[in-house]
């Protein structure tokens, strides 16, 4: 059986305009706090921001050496941590998006070693809720604050997960996803991070 | 195939609690479809079970499909020869 590879690699100069591509695509926009497109000067500023921040790691998700999509983590401290993720790409291999689930609980609690990694989705993004519940993210609460979209306002679900709760699970959860998805969560690797941020 | 293909993934969308999109046709782009990552995962099983191979897990080069022609196309191309 043929798996592919996924890495993680700190995002660089050269893959800057293909993020900002991804990012202003409608379908990744509407599931962010901010919806606004982001120009080129403005993702440079958003880049330069990002070096010798200790507090955000961003990922770039390759699968056999092709940019997919993103992996992010924020608001890191010793203890705690958020997270986010997007595919930029659409033509992925079939369930991908369960990988990055298990690359984000993976890192925060082997590589940053935070007691607890934090998520946020929008009320209407049922396939992010889906996904949280099935790897059996605890459900904290929803946000006081509202978020206009062109259909209505939305609140945020927040969701968390323990560490030692991830350690406990982590089997018992990769059994339950399909035969190929398991082998292919096995081949996650990720590159050094030198936590400043990203690799600019 | 196509037919094969589209009941699996109606069959997958319920057991999975997903809505496939009314529209549902060629063109449209698998992410948006209304099957979600796990639904998709679970289709490729199901059809692994149903028709005997899973395309993406033999092809030399990887080829992954963005509408759901492609995604037909690529179970039509990788078909055992009978």
């Amino acid at each position: 059986m043929k798996i592919p590879q996924s890495c993680f690699e700190i995002l660089s100069k050269d893959l800057l305009e293909t993020v900002r591509c991804w990012r202003n695509q409608p379908r990744i926009r509407r599931n962010m706090l901010s919806t606004n497109e982001i120009t080129e000067c403005e993702q440079e500023q958003w880049s330069k921001g990002l070096q010798n921040d200790m507090t955000r790691l961003y990922f770039v998700y390759f699968q056999d050496s092709c940019p997919l999509g993103m992996l992010y983590f924020n608001e890191i401290t010793e203890d705690v941590c958020s997270w986010g993720c997007y595919l930029g790409e659409e033509a992925v291999w079939p369930g991908s998006g369960l990988l990055l689930e298990v690359a984000a609980l993976d890192y925060a609690f082997k590589q940053l070693n935070v007691k607890r990694l934090n998520a946020e989705v929008f009320e209407f993004n049922v396939s992010a809720k889906k996904m949280h519940q099935f790897f059996e993210y605890s459900f904290e609460g929803v946000s006081s604050t509202t978020y206009q979209r062109d259909d209505g306002e939305y609140h945020l679900l927040k969701y968390f997960y323990l560490q030692h709760e991830w350690i406990e699970r982590r089997e018992r959860i990769l059994d339950k996803l399909p035969r190929q998805i398991n082998a292919a969560a096995k081949k996650i690797t990720f590159g050094k991070s030198n936590r400043n941020g990203c690799g600019l | 195939m196509k037919k094969i293909i589209l009941e699996t993934m109606q069959s997958v969308a319920e057991m999975t609690e997903c809505e496939l999109i009314s529209d549902l046709n060629e063109e449209t782009v698998l992410l948006e479809s209304g099957l979600d990552s796990l639904g998709y995962a679970i289709l490729v099983s199901r059809l692994e079970e149903e028709l005997g191979y899973d395309p993406f897990s033999i092809m030399d080069e990887p080829v992954y499909p963005r509408t759901l022609a492609e995604f037909v196309n690529i179970y039509e191309k990788y078909a055992p020869v009978k």
